[in-house]
């Protein structure tokens, strides 16, 4: 079965925010990677990045672990505003 | 219809505000209960968001009821008064009068054995219904991370003893959920701590683990820790282990902590921070 990232995204991040329908996603591909961008309302971006960014690495470390069809790897960009 | 909502945010007003607006309605048609005023902090230290409770004013849910502490009071005010009124009509069932004044002495000696034992027993029962409802949407948050990883026959059981709960999880992929060194089950571990201390009333530790993972990997610590303690009695040499998350750190300590001859202690910043094993220095002295 093939894993929908931005769903799984969608999963890990929604419980985590005060604004979960200001959670947007935007999918890019490069070469080498497949670009999720994270976008949260500017209240819930602290939310989602935890003290000395330990929420943010949580979410990239199971992201990053779910195999993609192509092999290609993920990357996580939250975005600041 | 929602008749109750948990609003959060930096003030106060604007948790109330947050709240009415996710219920709509105004303010003279909602019962608000400020569970927590917010505090600015210093620096971003200490900084906590204020938490308010709002209710339809019409609402007539009776746990709702309980959970406020207002009406909590109310209540055993009403109990008291109850049993105010059990106690008089069972004096004057049994005793013979007894003046106006000794009487109410004994009413309130009685009553203050009751009064506190309630109150206990009221605020633990709001506090585990919370946080029991809490920790249930925390096993449901694991599933469905699970299910979007792809492990779709996972199921999660939870434990609680002495405020830490275990959520054990039963998946045909376990071994994706545990990961390298057990990168992922730390992960989900982190975001279900930061679920439950948000969520629940009381401090709850959590701990994630999937086909006894933790066991085994506490057994791994023991035997690196013997080693490593080994090694250096061998050298004379400090040894630097690998960065371990600070639970697991934690139990390296303790092992190392019976042995006489050995000093630990941990350096770096997290999640980099790593434990340094060398010889005790106290007998140089």
């Amino acid at each position: 079965m093939m894993t929908d990232i931005k769903e799984l995204i969608c999963t890990i991040v929604k419980p985590l925010v005060s604004y979960p329908d200001d959670i947007a996603i935007q999918v890019s591909e490069s070469d080498e990677f497949h670009e999720y961008n994270l976008s949260v309302h500017s209240d819930d971006v602290g939310r989602i990045i935890g003290k000395k960014g330990r929420i943010a690495k949580a979410i990239r470390t199971i992201v990053y672990s779910v195999r993609t069809e192509d092999n290609k790897r993920v990357r996580l960009t939250i975005e600041d505003k | 219809m929602i008749d109750k909502y948990t609003a959060q945010a930096p003030t106060t007003e604007e948790a109330i505000e947050k709240g009415l607006k996710a219920l709509g309605m105004k303010k003279d048609e909602a019962l608000i209960d400020i569970v927590e005023d917010g505090k600015k902090g210093f620096l971003g230290f200490g900084h906590r968001d204020a938490v308010v409770t709002v209710r339809r004013k019409d609402s007539k849910i009776e746990l709702d009821d309980i959970f406020s502490k207002d009406t909590t009071d109310i209540k055993i005010e009403k109990e008291i008064e109850n049993l105010e009124e059990d106690i008089k009509t069972a004096q004057k069932e049994e005793v013979t009068p007894l003046k106006e004044g000794t009487k109410t002495a004994e009413i309130d000696d009685d009553l203050e054995i009751p009064e506190e034992v309630q109150k206990d027993a009221l605020v633990q029962e709001k506090q585990d219904g919370i946080d029991e409802q809490a920790i249930e949407d925390v096993a449901e948050y694991i599933v469905s991370i699970a299910h979007q990883m792809g492990a779709t026959h996972t199921t999660v059981k939870h434990k609680m003893e002495d405020h830490t709960v275990t959520f054990t999880i039963y998946s045909q992929k376990a071994g994706m959920l545990i990961g390298r060194h057990g990168k992922v089950l730390n992960a989900l571990q982190m975001l279900v701590q930061t679920q439950l201390h948000k969520r629940a009333d009381s401090k709850i530790t959590a701990i994630v683990d999937a086909e006894g993972y933790r066991e085994r990997r506490e057994q791994t610590l023991k035997k690196l820790a013997k080693r490593t303690a080994d090694k250096v009695r061998k050298t004379k040499q400090p040894v630097i282990l690998e960065p371990m998350p600070s639970f697991e750190r934690k139990q390296i300590h303790r092992y190392l902590s019976e042995d006489k001859g050995i000093e630990t202690h941990s350096e770096g910043k997290d999640p980099h921070r790593y434990l340094v094993v060398e010889l005790s220095r106290k007998k140089f002295i």
